[in-house]
């Protein structure tokens, strides 16, 4: 997740482009990424990326990361939470529309890595709802080096004090600070 | 602060290493501004200074806010009760105008209410962001009520055993000299 330095995921109208991405940036997400069973999105953010992944790599002048991202995407599963959306006509993609709680955890089940190897992506709503719930196990962020004052907060729904390890830390040129947590309990 | 963003002195768990690294900072500077309510939570440090703590770090530490001088910035108090400390004079911009045009080093801030008034201001020069591995759930925002967006520039990490990690950048306007 890519935040800012006052947490937040956005500007108060989805505004990103503040982030910094660049091609060092990419190429260490794609390491980890690489070998990820599954990922997780709520609706907005997987519309937002089935809009534009399914033809990056065919556009003319698409970059490097176009088409190895895109390449993942097309194969990677992906799970949907949406209580709106149906899963007819999608490839390799689930829904998760109810039993938040309890379909997650066969999920985490049923996947080899367990949760290390269910990634989610973006989708703060989604994110709040499995944060109430207890259900996230690690946060793998991106500190962007500004304030931006208001938005909307990567964190929501956290009800008791939780106590993290940190795994890893890595400094990237553009001023962005990887800090990658597990959670250990409360 | 805690990863989610709170400032609380009790939702964190500062350990040895997290103690020294302040204690050489404060040996380093030679004034600390603070807002009423963390002055007042600093008066805890004094008592270590009568009966020492068995940890030398949180005593180093002790021995550290009692040297530094300390500026108070408060409507209400009245007299701050420590020699090593007087109140402001003036507003936090003509303090901080005086206290650079002197001779001298880093001018800390100590205070979230500080530290959020002189990101409007442009006053704060570096920002060192110590971020704890917990998450608080609830509590006070360091970050609140910042009117505009901030462009930092990330000049240095430092990590702990604890999984503490400060952040330090630089913000661009000149506090001090």
């Amino acid at each position: 997740m890519h935040l800012s330095l006052d947490g937040f995921v956005a500007g108060p109208n989805g505004e990103m482009n503040w982030i910094k991405v660049d091609q060092e940036i990419f190429d260490y997400i794609g390491k980890r990424i690489a070998g990820t069973d599954t990922a997780l999105y709520g609706r907005v953010t997987y519309e937002m990326m089935q809009s534009y992944w399914p033809a990056a790599a065919d556009q003319p002048g698409a970059s490097k990361h176009d088409i190895e991202h895109a390449k993942w995407y097309s194969q990677v599963r992906k799970i949907v939470l949406s209580k709106t959306m149906k899963a007819e006509g999608l490839s390799h993609t689930q829904i998760i529309s109810d039993n938040l709680s309890a379909q997650i955890r066969e999920l985490k089940e049923a996947v080899e890595g367990g949760s290390e190897d269910i990634l989610l992506f973006g989708s703060p709503t989604a994110t709040h709802a499995l944060m109430e719930e207890n259900l996230i196990d690690g946060y793998w962020l991106f500190v962007n080096p500004v304030i931006l004052g208001q938005g909307i907060p990567l964190f929501k729904g956290i009800k008791q004090r939780t106590l993290l390890s940190l795994v890893s830390t890595h400094r990237f040129n553009s001023g962005v600070t990887e800090l990658n947590y597990t959670v250990t309990g409360q | 602060m805690t990863l989610d963003g709170v400032f609380d002195h009790t939702a964190a768990d500062p350990d040895e290493e997290v103690h020294q690294h302040y204690a050489e900072l404060l040996n380093n500077a030679d004034d600390i501004l603070y807002g009423r309510i963390t002055f007042g939570l600093m008066g805890y440090w004094k008592t270590l200074l009568q009966e020492p703590s068995a940890e030398k770090t949180m005593n180093d530490f002790a021995t550290a806010i009692d040297r530094i001088n300390k500026i108070v910035f408060s409507h209400t108090l009245k007299d701050p009760e420590w020699k090593s400390a007087r109140l402001a004079n003036g507003n936090l911009e003509q303090e901080i105008s005086a206290l650079t045009q002197m001779p001298g080093g880093d001018i800390l801030v100590g205070s979230r209410s500080l530290i959020i008034q002189l990101i409007n201001l442009n006053l704060l020069s570096e920002l060192q962001l110590c971020i704890h591995p917990v998450l608080a759930g609830k509590g006070l925002p360091l970050f609140d009520q910042i009117g505009q967006r901030t462009l930092l520039k990330l000049s240095n990490t430092k990590t702990f055993d604890s999984g503490a990690v400060i952040l330090y950048y630089q913000c661009g306007k000149t506090m001090n000299k």
